[in-house]
């Protein structure tokens, strides 16, 4: 078991976001999580991720509890994540937001940079060519120069996956990778989850884009109120009466 | 009249390390530092107070350096925890506690009367040329310095880490990085370059009183930031040059038109660096050579 | 050091505290449905000095015509700043306002010194002999600027509470996208924040006159210790507004003796700092988040 959020729950003031949600996923597991608006997926993945504190529970990560590391640290780790709304360095190029996300670099501390300009150099080709590769993969190979504000939103999704590649992430925590993307290009990042997948990369996917995450996904779990309230395959999670009435009162 | 061309090369220079320094901290960082005026003053008073005890030149100008950087490590810690609004009216407080502490501190700052008698750089080093003369060139080459220094600084990872800082702090921490110590650092460096420029003031104007450190001062620097465009080196040099080309051109101004006292012109210096941060914020954020958003 | 010099000290730094809680009051109406910390609200409330002196030599020697005239000069500076500043920086992020604050400060200030020059002036108020309450001595005029001040904040909670106009205005701090929407509402709702926060001002101006000198730094120097008690009193709270300003200046008063008249000004400050690294959100937050 790679990743488990055990038996998490939050509190906002008088209001109770999570109610003991427990997650489970093995290595290159590809999972789903689905439920309505305000069933808790976002303060799911922001509590698993770090950014937010649980008011119970347990977030375990490669047989480490990692509850009380932050953001940074259970990335270091190689759990990444994408935001829902694309957090791209607007006024870096796509390759600079690709390198910049590279770990381990000796330039970044200032001793570094005026004494050991050579390494510094060597590193940076290297990184680069990493960097290169992650954007033929995602096709952004054109746009690689180009500042990052000006992609298209759907360009900007890829960035952010690109971008959290380059940590060598063993858990992705995708969010919404389909929202405002076109359908041409949802296939496309569909394909390049699945690929990345087959290469041992897993992936906790939440989407709104209920045929898409289907089509791409083996195990989904379902939310609505701070509560897991389904969990299986797609078709079997999709045909229960609970799943469709949570959805009935909710968007889609 | 090329006395004249010196003199105010010198202020421009000095002006110009202050602009690089904080540069470093906005352009490039997206810190914002009203409190500029504070590291400045750390510099000057401590190579003054140093200097006029007979510490040794160069060695009172590193220890200027030093310290204004050492003044700017709580400044840089508060940086991790504070809203950016926030930042910005604690750095205020800063420069102004700075000045407290100097007006309260008679023992050793001599108050509200000052630092008389600095001996300046001709006299220091034992150089034959003019104390305005050696001031320049060795502004120059400490401008010319910093600039490379910058340069090699924002070209590096450690120059894009920073630049993503700016950009978006919080994605960079969900790839692994903390942007703490780059923020404590590079307030750290800017805050350098700020008493640097601070030192060489002491030892130009030869006399120090903690009315020479006000906020406005810091503002100054921020016109010129802006003006000549913040995030870029260029910016930064052209900036300085421009605002101290008004700043002397108003002084010609007051010649041209009789009857215009020195404190009038001074309220009208106040009320045109005012405006121009009015109308540079809202019709041309990005400056002369324009901003980082255009690089 | 007696527990009535204490006592005393402490009710002084309450009288000091409510001109702040008035700074506080409008930079917190600013902070909340603006979003933005303004660094021009303490050149405003200089304006509303000089318009409150002015008013009162006009009107031959009138207290009240010095309050009403510094309440409308600073409030239409205040308008006047949004309509032809802060009104086109909507939208973006809180920097350019802010900044754009320090240089309406800056013009503010210049012009005051250049028209009126550096001059302190003096309001025309009867000198008065302290009265004793038990250990406590207080200037009866002090009483009647605490009691203005609360009077001031009490029209103001009313107004925010309990007319249409406030909980219009309370709806917009609570979603800033209301705001950003622009449209007619919007326009009404920031007008009318404008012009109250800048009344307040105004009277803070003409109060801190009285009780002390009418000069051009007077404002500024109350702008740290009003932002220290709008962020003690959670930013966007008038309630906390009020409170924070009166702890503050209660907390300025007590520390003279230890750290001194100089220092004073900087206890503002270290509170504001001590409160921001402890308790960034204030004190009267609830189950928000940080913000």
């Amino acid at each position: 078991m790679t990743f488990a959020a055990n038996d998490i729950s939050m509190r906002f003031g008088g209001f109770l976001a999570l109610d003991h949600v427990s997650i489970e996923m093995g290595e290159s597991d590809l999972v789903g999580l689905i439920g309505p608006n305000g069933a808790g997926k976002s303060t799911l993945f922001a509590v698993a991720s770090g950014f937010e504190a649980a008011s119970g529970g347990r977030v375990v990560f490669k047989g480490q509890d990692v509850t009380a590391l932050s953001p940074s640290a259970r990335a270091r780790l190689g759990l990444g994540r994408t935001f829902q709304v694309p957090r791209e360095f607007t006024h870096l190029s796509v390759l600079d937001n690709l390198v910049v996300a590279a770990p381990g670099q000796l330039g970044e501390r200032l001793v570094n940079v005026f004494l050991r300009p050579g390494d510094i150099a060597r590193q940076r080709a290297e990184i680069v060519e990493k960097a290169e590769g992650i954007a033929d993969f995602l096709n952004l190979a054109r746009v690689i120069d180009q500042p990052s504000g000006k992609l298209s939103g759907g360009q900007k999704k890829l960035l952010e996956l690109g971008r959290v590649l380059m940590l060598d992430p063993a858990l992705i925590l995708l969010d919404e990778p389909f929202a405002g993307v076109n359908p041409v290009l949802v296939g496309e990042i569909s394909e390049r989850i699945g690929e990345l997948n087959g290469r041992g990369v897993g992936f906790l996917v939440v989407e709104h884009n209920l045929q898409a995450l289907s089509d791409l996904v083996r195990r989904m779990y379902v939310m609505d109120r701070g509560r897991i309230i389904a969990e299986g395959t797609p078709d079997e999670v999709l045909a229960r009466d609970a799943v469709r009435e949570a959805y009935m009162g909710g968007v889609v | 009249m090329e006395g004249y061309l010196l003199a105010v090369g010198v202020i421009a220079l000095i002006y110009m390390l202050m602009t690089l320094g904080l540069n470093l901290h906005y352009g490039f960082t997206g810190l914002i530092n009203f409190g500029h005026v504070g590291f400045f003053a750390v510099g000057a008073y401590t190579s003054a107070i140093l200097a006029v005890h007979g510490v040794w030149l160069p060695l009172a100008f590193l220890a200027a350096v030093v310290l204004a950087a050492l003044s700017a490590w709580p400044l840089g810690v508060l940086s991790l925890r504070l809203r950016i609004e926030y930042l910005a009216i604690v750095t205020l407080g800063f420069s102004e506690a700075v000045r407290l502490f100097i007006v309260n501190e008679r023992w050793l700052t001599n108050g509200v009367q000052g630092i008389p008698g600095i001996p300046n750089l001709s006299e220091g080093l034992g150089l034959p040329m003019s104390a305005t003369t050696t001031t320049f060139i060795l502004l120059v080459l400490a401008n010319l310095a910093a600039i490379l220094v910058i340069h090699r600084i924002v070209k590096s990872p450690f120059g894009r880490a920073i630049e993503a800082i700016r950009d978006d702090e919080e994605a960079l921490r969900a790839l692994g990085k903390d942007p703490g110590s780059f923020k404590i650092r590079v307030f750290m460096l800017g805050a350098a370059f700020a008493g640097l420029g601070g030192a060489f003031y002491a030892h130009y104007i030869t006399f120090v009183t903690p009315d020479q450190f006000l906020p406005l001062l810091t503002f100054y620097i921020w016109v010129a930031m802006i003006l000549g465009g913040a995030g870029r080196v260029s910016g930064a040099a052209v900036g300085t040059l421009a605002l101290v080309g008004f700043l002397e051109g108003s002084r010609f101004l007051r010649d041209i038109v009789p009857g215009v006292a020195e404190v009038e012109m001074a309220s009208l210096r106040l009320g045109v660096v005012g405006l121009a941060l009015i109308l540079l914020v809202i019709y041309r954020p990005g400056g002369i050579m324009g901003d980082y958003s255009s690089r | 050091m007696s527990f009535g010099y204490l006592l005393n000290l402490a009710v002084n730094g309450a009288i000091e505290g409510s001109i702040i809680a008035l700074g506080a009051l409008a930079l917190t109406l600013v902070f909340g449905i603006a979003r933005f910390p303004n660094a021009s609200a303490g050149d405003v409330i200089t304006v509303g000095a000089y318009a409150g002196y002015g008013g009162q030599l006009a009107s031959g020697g009138l207290m009240a015509a010095g309050v009403v005239s510094g309440m409308v000069g600073a409030a239409a500076i205040s308008l006047a700043f949004y309509w032809f500043v802060f009104r086109k920086l909507a939208g973006r992020s809180a920097v350019y306002p802010l900044i754009a604050s320090i240089g309406a400060a800056f013009l503010i200030r210049a012009a005051i010194t250049f028209f009126l020059g550096h001059d302190q002036r003096v309001y025309d108020v009867p000198l008065t002999r302290a009265v004793a309450f038990g250990p406590v001595r207080v200037v009866p005029t002090d009483l009647y600027l605490a009691a203005g001040a609360l009077a001031a904040l009490a029209v103001v909670f009313a107004l925010l509470h309990m007319t249409p106009l406030g909980r219009r205005m309370r709806a917009v701090a609570d979603n800033p996208d209301l705001a950003r929407a622009g449209g007619i509402s919007a326009r009404r709702v920031m007008t009318a924040m404008w012009l109250i926060a800048g009344a307040v001002s105004g009277l803070a101006g003409v109060l801190l006159g009285v009780k002390t000198v009418v000069m051009p730094e007077m404002g500024w120097d109350l702008l740290l210790p009003a932002f220290a008690a709008t962020i003690l009193g959670t930013i966007g709270n008038p309630v906390g507004a009020v409170v924070g300003g009166l702890l503050i200046g209660i907390a300025q008063e007590l520390s003279t003796p230890f750290v001194g008249f100089t220092y004073k000004i900087g206890v503002g400050f270290l509170v504001l700092l001590l409160v921001l690294l402890v308790r960034p959100q204030g004190l009267f937050s609830g189950a928000e988040r940080v913000r």
